[in-house]
């Protein structure tokens, strides 16, 4: 449905993240407020989301991804840097074009319990976007109400229940119901299935996939859990404190991990094979602060490949192999770190 | 739906309780009293008093200010002296203390009715735009409230009673001045929980307007605590009334009025003190169950609220 609109924007990807941060101010004092620092929750990230595509979005907690699909939903004002639908900046808008946004991109997030209001009947709340939009007449909406509910895979006759009388399972897909109501072209998924039984995850992810399959919407896959990405997402991308380290095809990535962080990460999964030894990477200590982040690359705290350098020179992110871009070290150019230490052996004299 | 564990302290005799065997009883009594079912006695008692409120014309053996001298001060039947033809007495001018005391429940429901109409309303708004929006806004809200504290309430009515004139309106004024920031300050709380919970975030990415979350998303959820605070507030805001009409600052006579009888029977208390009590015990009986019954809807509707 939403690929008819896709030829006149040939070549545009649906979304791009351009250089975006967002800083937090500490304050102290209410009336005349003293800045102590920032907390850099989102720190120069950029990556696109092409229609139809799911991008996964990997880290610990309180590396941004939150803050970024907020940013996303235009929940939150970025400090710097642009989101750009289509090649239309997002923030800023107001009125008519806002609500366009707000129906075009469309949320599920990770607690059910917590998304549906209780005093709402599902249907209701399945239609919101619908009514705020004047999408239709009643018996439209209803008619619309329906179809969705039978596209999430629930009963028609549901639609005059409230959400205590359904589970965590169920309670998600009228969460993502509501969302597909406005015929969104990406969805910001927070974590849609980290709360749930193990036992209907799958149900869930299948589910996802079979609309994106049916409607071409794309996904912003927020996520701590490795299997949900790897299932799920196309482009894969992995934060630690508010940057990006490591960005490639999902199955690039999976296949040869690169970045220190990111094999860690890799590490802590509960493998199928347990009995078999792989290598394994234990990470010492916490995150660090975002309010102060380390200096030069933010893993070397905690790298165990760290080197001299590290601490001092910030790792841009660089093609690395094609297709996997990377924040590391690790992968300078063989002659980079002897460039970089004649470089800085050189500066002072 | 999902409410968190009540979050007021641990009273000291929790603690205490399996140390001393006399808490034994007691921690019975508590169980018991925790659970108790459906409080018939002041749900009777209210609904006795609301239709003598409703129907005081149709109930009242006399009219209630009609004065008849020679009958003055007779006191009730079952004291010596008393007679069947006024069964609570009557009073200085020789009206039915009964008659007097039917309609005054008029004054007091209808006043403790507007007052908390007028008040809560007030509060209700004033907590769920502070506590949504939040800012400057709330700053400017909250310390209007916290200003509304520290008025000396009775002071604050019979100012406002000499300035204004008596009456209905004064009166009804004068509480909800007082009711409003209490109102406005538990239910901004509740809204500030509330803003938390993902689905007004969600309301706001499927595009509702701000006015549109407040009214749909957390009106209906505030609206069992805003209950549960009126039927609370009931017992105060009778009492409030009576305060008042008891000095002279509420209704003016001769409309009965359970204070202003009270104040009536004042002066002849040693001798007659059927004036004065009898509409005493009904502010008590009346203020009692509004009480308990309003405990027991809490208990059932919010039980987080029971440190209030």
């Amino acid at each position: 449905m939403t690929a008819g609109s896709l030829g006149e924007f040939e070549g545009q990807p649906l979304l791009r993240v351009e250089r975006l941060r967002k800083y937090y101010p500490f304050t102290k004092g209410i009336l005349f407020a003293k800045t102590l620092g920032q907390v850099k929750a989102v720190d120069d990230i950029s990556f696109t989301i092409a229609a139809g595509e799911t991008l996964g979005l990997v880290g610990e907690s309180g590396c941004g991804k939150t803050t970024t699909s907020k940013l996303i939903l235009n929940l939150e004002e970025p400090s710097e840097g642009r989101i750009l639908l289509r090649g239309k900046p997002i923030h800023g808008l107001a009125g008519d074009a806002l609500r366009e946004y707000r129906a075009r991109v469309q949320a599920v997030f990770q607690d059910p319990w917590s998304s549906l209001n209780p005093r709402m009947m599902v249907g209701r709340t399945i239609a919101e976007s619908l009514i705020v939009t004047g999408w239709g007449n009643r018996t439209d909406i209803a008619e619309r109400v329906r179809e969705l509910l039978e596209q999430v895979g629930l009963r028609q006759d549901q639609a005059t229940q409230y959400p205590h009388e359904f589970s965590g399972g169920q309670r998600q897909r009228i969460a993502l119901a509501s969302a597909l109501a406005s015929e969104p072209q990406l969805i910001v998924l927070d974590e849609p299935v980290s709360a749930l039984d193990v036992s209907i995850r799958a149900q869930m992810m299948n589910l996802l996939k079979d609309i994106q399959a049916r409607s071409n919407v794309a996904y912003l896959l927020v996520a701590h859990d490795l299997a949900t990405v790897r299932h799920m997402a196309d482009q894969t991308v992995v934060m630690y404190l508010g940057k990006i380290v490591e960005y490639a095809a999902t199955q690039t990535l999976f296949d040869n991990v690169l970045h220190p962080y990111t094999k860690a990460l890799f590490s802590a999964v509960l493998r199928p094979r347990p009995d078999r030894r792989e290598e394994e990477i234990v990470l010492a200590g916490e995150v660090p602060s975002p309010l102060n982040p380390p200096s030069g690359c933010r893993f070397h705290t905690r790298c165990p490949f760290a080197m001299a350098h590290c601490s001092r020179e910030e790792p841009p992110l660089r093609e690395v192999e094609p297709g996997h871009l990377v924040a590391c070290h690790l992968y300078d150019a063989a002659a980079a770190p002897a460039f970089a230490r004649m470089k800085e052996e050189i500066v002072p004299t | 739906m999902s409410i968190p564990a009540s979050v007021s302290p641990k009273p000291v005799s929790e603690t205490l309780r399996p140390l001393i065997p006399a808490f034994a009883g007691l921690s019975r009594f508590r169980r018991a009293s925790r659970r108790r079912g459906v409080p018939w006695i002041p749900i009777f008692i209210i609904t006795v008093m609301v239709s003598m409120a409703l129907f005081a014309p149709l109930l009242a053996p006399y009219s209630p200010i009609d004065q008849t001298l020679r009958d003055k001060l007779i006191p009730p039947f079952w004291v010596e002296g008393g007679s069947m033809q006024y069964l609570l007495g009557t009073d200085a001018f020789g009206r039915d203390i009964l008659s007097r005391l039917i309609y005054g429940a008029r004054v007091s429901l209808l006043v403790a009715l507007l007052a908390l109409i007028a008040g809560g309303g007030v509060g209700l708004l004033v907590g769920i735009v502070a506590g949504y929006v939040g800012g400057a806004v709330d700053h400017v809200l909250m310390r209007l409230v916290d200003a509304a504290f520290t008025f000396p309430a009775i002071l604050f009515a019979l100012l406002l009673s000499v300035t204004m004139g008596q009456g209905l309106g004064t009166l009804v004024l004068a509480i909800s001045l007082l009711l409003w920031a209490s109102f406005a300050r538990v239910l901004r709380g509740e809204v500030l929980a509330l803003k938390q919970r993902d689905f007004v975030a969600l309301a706001k990415v499927r595009g509702c307007s701000s006015a549109r979350i407040m009214l749909t998303h957390i009106l209906p959820n505030v609206l069992n605590t805003f209950m549960v605070l009126v039927t609370l507030n009931i017992g105060a805001v009778i009492i409030a009334e009576a305060s008042l009409s008891f000095l002279g600052a509420g209704i003016p006579p001769p409309t009965p009025t359970w204070g202003g009888m009270i104040s009536d029977g004042r002066g002849r208390i040693a001798e007659a003190w059927w004036v004065a009590l009898i509409p005493g015990i009904a502010i008590t009986l009346l203020v009692l169950s509004v009480n308990v019954f309003g405990d027991w809807l809490r208990d059932r509707l919010d039980p987080r609220l029971r440190q209030l």
